[in-house]
Parts: structure tokens; C-alpha cells; sequence
């Protein structure tokens, strides 16, 4: 698989999310704070976003582990004006979505786990040792 | 600010890159009369820092040459403004595309039947004669190897040589290799002076490419994998994905990731960071990320978040505090082994600091470590430390 196609399914997967009505932004980041696709609003650096990201999601599993809760699902974070919805999308990334305060959550995070599969399909199949590929076209 | 500014008005008896830190290990940037090989056994992005090479050129007012045999001239000098505005008569084309799209040109210099090595090689060296450029690219091999008998695609390659360097010429060539066998490679070496390699990789859906330098003569230098990136209007970069800015409670790390870099965030509570400093800094044409990590033992699962793709490492020691070294030693090994580390000496103004010598003795880590000291309050310290962890990264044999 080449990188464009790689990056193709995620935009896919992000854009997916977006159409959902409650859904403000998305992140997809690799679980060491990377940022790998983003759709955010101008004001907020996708850096920094992708870096907390992790450590929220990092931290809610490491947590989860010590309290002997079983396997980490999702971790949200509200506050007055939304929520932040956050999951693991396989071993290497995770997955962030901002949706509003009213929003249907129940169905958000449906979609969310649906994303998340497919983003650890996609990043899946060029797994294993580091692989080297076609970057420029011509 | 601008790597590319801050180096215009040396001395140009070398062909600078201008990326201050590769510029540095070069003595200056390549030899004026050399070869150079811009290679990689797979398709990987080296198109970029053959245009970086030739604007940097063009911007410091070099006459530079491109041999273009993929992009129409009037179409590369239009994507070549992604390095900023340019005069643009200091680069003059070699058109060997608008007649491959029957397109009419406007250049001087036209190759107008691409099957022909010999009209290839006559106008292309008609160009270095009279144009006497200080740089040019060779845009591409592999489009020669493509249609010609490797005989003769070695022929052409040696007679530009040995035009560029009646001129005092560097020349660039650009070569993916789809279809040569070693000897013929080993020949291509034989007439080139350094070999810049380039790797693009991808792990966990994230692309790094990377670039190594070799100076093919005896005893030439030989660089590491280098990281880099392209910045609009700046050029190629040298980009350090992560560097880890760890040490034991209290020794001043925040202050080091705030004051090094130009933009940051800390994520901190009763003024200890409880998750990670973040941080971007840009200096001598390099550009790296650096992460805080807390110092307290408890916090120790965020190391396992962070620890991963670490170019280097900044490890903080208060220098008042030998009874921390310990500890500090620790945090390095958690990390992971083998990675390039500089000690920051930092809180060296207050009374009882030991001096960088001493802590190099006391703290463990070898003869080898490079200890530099700080007072990362007042910004002192922190971007040579930086720095010398660059060099150490870049690395050169």
C-alpha cells in the first residue's frame, strides 16, 4: 500500500465523522502523541491537540489498569460548552472527537468504534517493521 | 531567524546548503568543482533538496542550471516559489520538456528530440560553457537510464563532469535506481565526490524522510540519517520529530522547554508538570519538538507514552543537587538505550553549583557525555545545549 492511499482512508474516515451533525472535530493521532489526520478549527494547534490526546487516552488506560477496571473503552471529557470523546483505534493510534454539549453520544461513539477499526485496518497493513514507499508520484 | 538568511554573506568558496547545522559539518557546505549524487534505491522525495541546493544558490546570486527533463521551465519556476520570491535571472533552465508536450519554449537552451543523448549532452554542456554556472542539477538520471545504454549514460555523466568542473561547478545529479547492477553504480561513484541518500519510512500511519551525507574519499565524513521536512518558504529543514527533555523533580525542565522554544504549553498543576511540556523551537535551519516529561517517579507511565521516536535527549540536572544524579541516570535508561543525550547543568548560577567538568566526573555516564550548563530561567545555556544535541544527532564519522 502507498502512503497516498494510507492517508486517503483516513481523510475518508475523518470526513465520515464530520457528516455526523454533532461532531465538531476529529483527531487521529498515534498513541504517542503524533499527529497522523486532523479536522480542527483554526484556533486550535493539532500539535498540542494530538499530544494531549494521548496523554488523556494514555492516562484514562493507565488508570483503568491500576483501579483493575478491565480493558480500557473510552474516556470523555465534558465541559460547559461540548464534549471530548476519545478511544483507542488499534495499537498504534487513537482516535478524538470533539461533538457538542447536547449531542447524541450514544451514537457518536457507535460511529466512533466503526472509524476505529477501520483506521486500525488501514494502519495495519503497512505494520510491522518500518516500510519504505512511493512518495512522490513521478 | 531564516536559516537560509542567516548564513548569506559568508565567504561562497563552497556550495553552502544553507541548513546552518549541515553547512557546519560540511566546513562551509560542499566543494566548489565536485559531484555530487542525489540517490535513492526507491522512489523517495530528493527533488526537494535538489531545489532547496539550487535556490539556495539562486538566493545568495549564484548563476545556477537546472536540467529539466519532467516540468516544463515555466512550471518549475512557478513551484519554486514555495521557497519564496527569487531573482529570477539568476536561474536559467535547460529545457528538455516542452518538446516532449509539443509545447513551443521560450528558454534559450531546448532539447528538442529527448531521444538523442548526443543533442542532450551538446546543448546541456553549450549551457555550462556559457553560462559558467556555480550550480547545477541534473534533473534526472533516471530518465537517461530509462532510454539509454548505461555505456553511454555513464559517457554523458563523466564529460559533465568534467565540464562543471572547468567552471567550478557543483553538480547535482538526481538518480533512482531502477536499473543498474552494482558495477555499473560503483562507477557512478567512482566519479562523484559525496552521495546524498535519501529514505522516506512510515510507522503508524507517520512519514518521516531522512537524508545522509557521505563524502566518498578517503577518511570523508559520513553522516547519520538525518530527519528533515520542507517549510514553505524557508526550504528543507532538519526536523527532530521528538526531543525528550527529561531529569529528576525540580530541575528545571519546564523553564528549559518554555525559554528554548518559541511556542509552548505546559500542562502543570502546584507547579509541577503532571502530563508533559510541549514545545516547538526553529534555529539554525533545524526544527524539533520538544517534549517535557514530569520528573517524580509516579509519573513515570507518561514516559511510556513519550518514549517512542526520541531523536535525543535534553537531560536536566539541578547542578546544586548531586544527590538527584542517581535518579537522572535512571530516567535516561527509561527512556531507552543508545539514544544521543546532552546533560543540562542547569541552575549553574546559583552558590554550590558544580561546574560542568565536575558533574561529567560524578554523574556516571561515561568519559564520552557532553555536559553543558544552563540557567534555563534566564535562557542561558539552553540553545547551545540544543545544539550540541543536534551535532550529536546528525552525527558525522
Amino acid at each position: 500500500m502507498i502512503i497516498g492511499s494510507v492517508f486517503e482512508t483516513l481523510n475518508q474516515v475523518i470526513a465520515q465523522l464530520r457528516r455526523l451533525p454533532d461532531v465538531l472535530a476529529v483527531v487521529i493521532a498515534r498513541r504517542d502523541g503524533v499527529v497522523i489526520a486532523y479536522n480542527l478549527s483554526k484556533r486550535s494547534d493539532p500539535r498540542k491537540v494530538a499530544a494531549m490526546a494521548a496523554a488523556i487516552v494514555g492516562t484514562s488506560e493507565a488508570a483503568v489498569g491500576e483501579l483493575g477496571q478491565g480493558n480500557f473503552k473510552e474516556v470523555m471529557v465534558e465541559s460547559e460548552v461540548g464534549r471530548v470523546l476519545g478511544l483507542g483505534a488499534g495499537e498504534e493510534a487513537i482516535l478524538i472527537a470533539l461533538v457538542r454539549r447536547d449531542a447524541n453520544v450514544g451514537l457518536v461513539l457507535l460511529n466512533m468504534e466503526k472509524c476505529a477499526a477501520q483506521i486500525e485496518e488501514v494502519l495495519h497493513t503497512q505494520d510491522g517493521e518500518e516500510m519504505l514507499l512511493t512518495v512522490s508520484g513521478r | 531567524m531564516s536559516s537560509v538568511a542567516s548564513v548569506v554573506g559568508e565567504s561562497r568558496e563552497k556550495a553552502n546548503t544553507g541548513i546552518q547545522l549541515l553547512d557546519e559539518k560540511l566546513n562551509g557546505g560542499f566543494p566548489r568543482s565536485s559531484t555530487l549524487l542525489l540517490f535513492s534505491e526507491i522512489p523517495a522525495e530528493k527533488r526537494i533538496f535538489a531545489e532547496h541546493f539550487v535556490m539556495t544558490g539562486v538566493k545568495n546570486n549564484e548563476l545556477c542550471l537546472y536540467v529539466d527533463f519532467f516540468r516544463a521551465p515555466q512550471l518549475a519556476r512557478r513551484e519554486l516559489t514555495k521557497f519564496g520570491s527569487y531573482p529570477e535571472g539568476n536561474l536559467v533552465f535547460v529545457d528538455a520538456t516542452s518538446s516532449q508536450l509539443l509545447l513551443p519554449s521560450s528558454e534559450k537552451y531546448v532539447i528538442k528530440d529527448v531521444g538523442s543523448l548526443e543533442e542532450i549532452l551538446s546543448v546541456t554542456v553549450q549551457a555550462i560553457r556559457e553560462t559558467k554556472p556555480q550550480r547545477v542539477v541534473i534533473d534526472s538520471v533516471e530518465f537517461l537510464a530509462d532510454r539509454f545504454p548505461a555505456s553511454k549514460v555513464l559517457d554523458f555523466w563523466k564529460e559533465l563532469t568534467t565540464e562543471a568542473k572547468a567552471v567550478g561547478s557543483t553538480l547535482c545529479f538526481l538518480f533512482i535506481n531502477w536499473t543498474y547492477d552494482s558495477s555499473g553504480i560503483r562507477h557512478m561513484r567512482e566519479m562523484t565526490d559525496f552521495v546524498v541518500e535519501f529514505q522516506s519510512t512510515i510507522s503508524g500511519g507517520v512519514m518521516r524522510s531522512m537524508m545522509r551525507i557521505e563524502e566518498l574519499r578517503d577518511g570523508g565524513l559520513k553522516t547519520n540519517w538525518v530527519p528533515y521536512t520542507f517549510k514553505d518558504l524557508v526550504g528543507v529543514t532538519v526536523y527532530f520529530p521528538r526531543v525528550l527533555v527529561t531529569g529528576p523533580f525540580n530541575a528545571g525542565k519546564s523553564t528549559v522547554v518554555k525559554n528554548l522554544c518559541n511556542t509552548s504549553v505546559s500542562i502543570d498543576r502546584m507547579g509541577t508538570t503532571v502530563a508533559f511540556d510541549y514545545g516547538n523551537v526553529t534555529m539554525m535551519g533545524l526544527e524539533a519538538e520538544v517534549f517535557g516529561t514530569p520528573g517524580q517517579e509516579r509519573f513515570e507511565f507518561i514516559f511510556k507514552i513519550f518514549a517512542r521516536e526520541v531523536s535525543g535527549i535534553l537531560l536536566v540536572v539541578d547542578a546544586t543537587h548531586p544527590e538527584d544524579f542517581e535518579r537522572a541516570r535512571k530516567m535516561l535508561e527509561l527512556v531507552g538505550p543508545g539514544l544521543p543525550f546532552v546533560v543540562m547543568a542547569n541552575k549553574s548560577d546559583l552558590p554550590g553549583a558544580l561546574s560542568p567538568e565536575k558533574i561529567k566526573e560524578s554523574i556516571g555516564l561515561g568519559d564520552g557525555i557532553q555536559v553543558v550548563a544552563s540557567v534555563a530561567t534566564k535562557g542561558v545555556g539552553l540553545k547551545e545545549a540544543m545544539k550540541v544535541l543536534a551535532h550529536q544527532i546528525i552525527g558525522v564519522k
